[in-house]
């Protein structure tokens, strides 16, 4: 106990907060690009929408670090796309913590794209006709019709994105690196010290990260509930 | 006020070739189920896109496949009243008619109130679309729809969500509360006493076309039940 308290009193507990402020960032990013693409994929011909829809959940088929590869070669800024970011805004993703929020957000993206759209695909299609017919606009019936009447659908998506974008290892060490107090998240932080041998280590970080994934799920679970809760 | 709706539509395996003009208030569209009634509507509100034609209120086209007009649903102000009344379930009664209004919130208040009275819905605002009566859901989505103020109003299947024995009161409550109403009501079903009861030209459809066509004075009354 004595040596838990020493360990504890002493920690770094940067890979904490790094990780809990990527997690949020990407969460944000991820909430209103999934919803918005599986909004623009409802409208889409069967044909259209499964080759958008191979495209968009390719991050969630690929190996993590193989996402974090391609993302690498476009951020790069002795690549185009990365050189122009970096020459023309100062913007840089490589071994920095945007690159955290980039690689989180790419790997966790299809799962909140997917709960959203499978979230629309239940939605009695009428509600989405007859909020046209009232004259209202295609924003207000995403945000006023649609996204309240899938809510459920649309927390557990994003309960699922933020769990998936605290829990980011493969893309995020290939692109943002694991720098201590800039871009070493937890889970780069358990690979690191299960390496170095040390066991008691990764066991704290494994049940802090697993109290915040309890609560937040917790959370949302409430939330999504509502008053509408039967007992079966 | 007259309708003119002259379409083409190739739905599935379904063809639907629909020409007829009115001034009739309220035109009643009768057939048996698949004979494309409810695509009719669908055509007229702008939710399924005709093939060819042109459907046109007075003056306004709303539709001119010639011409390249193809007005937007949002844009076409026809209020369309769904079988199932599609009411908005997150949402409470006053909810399901204020996000149709515009105006200030004071506006917009007073006008949910003005229709919240006028459709018997008193008493009732704060209840969610699932805490409502099959004729209440009715009265809710019609509110909803009036206060958008449309041009056409479209009743798909009015009252086949509806118990038999509330039928009939519903009915007849319908009709009342649309008796201000000033511009066209088309109604379709495949029960002849709705349309009978509702409406002032009656248009019968089979397997995409018109196949008749009655003013109501000229259906002898033995035959309406």
């Amino acid at each position: 106990m004595t040596e838990l308290a020493n360990r504890l009193s002493g920690m770094d507990f940067s890979p904490l907060f790094i990780s809990l402020k990527t997690g949020i960032a990407a969460t944000i990013l991820a909430f209103f690009a999934g919803i918005y693409t599986a909004w623009l994929t409802m409208k889409e011909k069967r044909g259209l929408r499964a080759v958008t829809d191979g495209i968009l959940t390719l991050p969630m088929i690929l190996p993590p670090t193989a996402s974090g590869f391609i993302l690498l070669l476009v951020f790069s800024t002795r690549r185009p796309v990365g050189g122009f970011l970096y020459n023309s805004f100062g913007i840089k993703a490589v071994q920095t913590w945007l690159g955290c929020i980039i690689a989180a957000f790419v790997i966790s993206f299809p799962l909140m794209y997917r709960n959203a759209r499978s979230a629309f695909e239940q939605l009695d299609i009428n509600l989405v006709y007859t909020a046209r017919t009232l004259g209202m606009s295609e924003h207000k019936i995403l945000w006023r019709v649609v996204i309240p009447s899938t809510a459920s659908g649309v927390a557990s998506g994003t309960v699922l994105t933020f769990a998936r974008a605290i829990g980011e290892y493969g893309a995020t060490s290939m692109l943002a690196g694991n720098i201590a107090g800039k871009t070493g998240t937890i889970s780069q932080k358990i690979a690191m010290v299960i390496q170095d041998g040390d066991y008691i280590g990764a066991g704290i970080w494994l049940v802090i990260v697993g109290i915040i994934a309890f609560f937040i799920i917790l959370l949302i679970n409430i939330i999504s509930m509502g008053k509408k809760y039967d007992k079966w | 006020m007259s309708i003119k709706i002259d379409v083409k539509k190739k739905y599935k395996d379904f063809s639907l070739d629909v020409s007829l003009e009115s001034n009739a208030r309220h035109i009643g569209i009768m057939g048996r189920s698949g004979s494309g009634k409810s695509l009719l509507l669908k055509c007229i509100s702008g939710i399924v896109k005709p093939d060819e034609g042109v459907i046109s209120l007075d003056d306004r086209e709303l539709f001119n496949s010639q011409r390249d007009i193809d007005i937007k649903t949002a844009k076409r102000k026809t209020g369309y009243l769904f079988q199932n009344y599609a009411l908005f379930p997150a949402m409470s009664v006053k909810g399901n008619i204020m996000c149709v209004l515009s105006g200030s919130v004071e506006q917009k208040r007073a006008e949910a109130e003005m229709l919240i009275k006028k459709f018997g819905l008193k008493g009732l605002e704060k209840h969610l679309p699932s805490q409502l009566s099959g004729g209440e859901q009715q009265r809710c989505a019609l509110a909803r729809m009036m206060a958008s103020k449309p041009d056409v109003i479209l009743l798909d299947e009015p009252f086949s969500a509806l118990d038999e024995d509330m039928r009939d009161d519903v009915m007849r409550e319908l009709k009342a509360m649309l008796s201000d109403y000033k511009g066209v009501i088309i109604t379709v079903s495949h029960r002849r006493e709705e349309i009978y009861t509702m409406s002032d030209e009656v248009i019968m459809l089979e397997k995409g076309s018109v196949c008749e066509r009655k003013n109501i004075n000229d259906i002898e009354r033995k035959n309406f039940f």
